[in-house]
């Protein structure tokens, strides 16, 4: 693997274990009974930021390296399922990832008011905040499965 | 200080901190519970403990998503496998999810601080258990776990109620 590859991918994981840490973060400070909005808009719009440049960084590799060198190995060795099970459900889900994290962002930085004045909206909001932070956490997961399958 | 060495320095801290504070958590809750109220100062002194181990967490996170990649760069993917990697990934994923129940309020202390207790225990050693090529099934790991926080669940509480007795 050449250097830039390396580093898109070390990008991509890095970058993705941040949002996935920053979109903890956010369910965390959201159930607090007593809402602190920077720290909330901190840790939203990071986990956004997070996810976006995991998003490149993952989408440069895929293309121009994943496919070509590492796909073909893990179809012929002894966990095909890493690719063609895995693979294809975390490169759909991850589709989703940024936008949903966008949508939990923007309802902080816009609603700020409304989310320590209204229950209904902040239980809509936390419930939104804690999808994003689980389907985070089974794409990091998707991702170490997948690596360990190329072999 | 090559990267391997740097990686397992940061895990070391991010584990003793967090081994560390889920301990004298237990032990800040038996003072504090004994003579039946939390005054300001233990409250101050509980969420700072609460802060060393989210410290613990994030620098154990962060190190052990190291090795996953030096695992790669290095052709050790087949590590990435390994059920007392899983067994680890999976008591984290247990921890960071009781620290959230707990502030929802939505476990009870019996519960809460018996998982969060024996899950920094059994991390701590699944990690000396990694290190020194001790292999178990995930299945037999995670049943011993189960069992443990079932067990000092029982015990965290007979000594909570020794504390307000002697108190």
């Amino acid at each position: 693997m050449s250097l830039i590859y390396a580093i898109t991918l070390i990008a991509h994981i890095v970058l993705g274990i941040i949002g996935a840490i920053a979109s903890y973060a956010v369910v965390l400070f959201i159930l607090k009974k007593e809402l602190n909005i920077s720290k909330l808009k901190c840790a939203s719009s990071t986990a956004f930021l997070g996810y976006v440049l995991s998003w490149f960084a993952g989408g440069y590799y895929y293309v121009q390296y994943y496919g070509d060198n590492v796909k073909p190995g893990i179809k012929e060795g002894a966990y095909p399922w890493a690719h063609l099970v895995v693979m294809e459900a975390k490169e759909h889900v991850f589709l989703i990832l940024p936008f949903a994290t966008l949508a939990v962002a923007i309802a902080i930085f816009a609603g700020s008011q409304r989310l320590q004045e209204d229950r209904s909206y902040r239980s809509a909001v936390t419930a939104l905040a804690v999808t994003v932070m689980v389907l985070a956490v089974l794409i990091t997961l998707s991702g170490i499965l997948i690596t360990g399958g190329a072999r | 200080m090559d990267i391997y060495t740097f990686l397992i320095l940061t895990h070391l801290i991010g584990t003793i901190l967090g081994v560390g504070g889920a301990t004298m958590i237990e032990v800040h809750i038996n003072k504090a519970l004994s003579d039946g109220q939390m005054s300001p100062d233990e409250k101050y002194m509980m969420a700072s403990t609460y802060g060393v181990v989210r410290v613990g967490l994030i620098l154990a996170i962060l190190s052990g998503f190291g090795f996953l990649i030096l695992y790669k760069m290095t052709g050790q993917t087949f590590r990435l496998y390994d059920p007392i990697l899983w067994a680890k990934m999976t008591i984290v994923m247990a921890i960071a999810g009781n620290a959230l129940l707990l502030q929802s309020k939505k476990i009870s202390l019996y519960w809460g601080s018996a998982l969060s207790f024996v899950s920094w225990w059994v991390a701590a050693i699944l990690g000396i258990f990694s290190s020194n090529g001790i292999h178990y099934s995930f299945l037999s790991i995670m049943s011993v776990y189960v069992l443990s926080v079932v067990c000092i669940a029982v015990v965290l509480h007979w000594f909570r109620k020794l504390a307000t007795k002697t108190s």
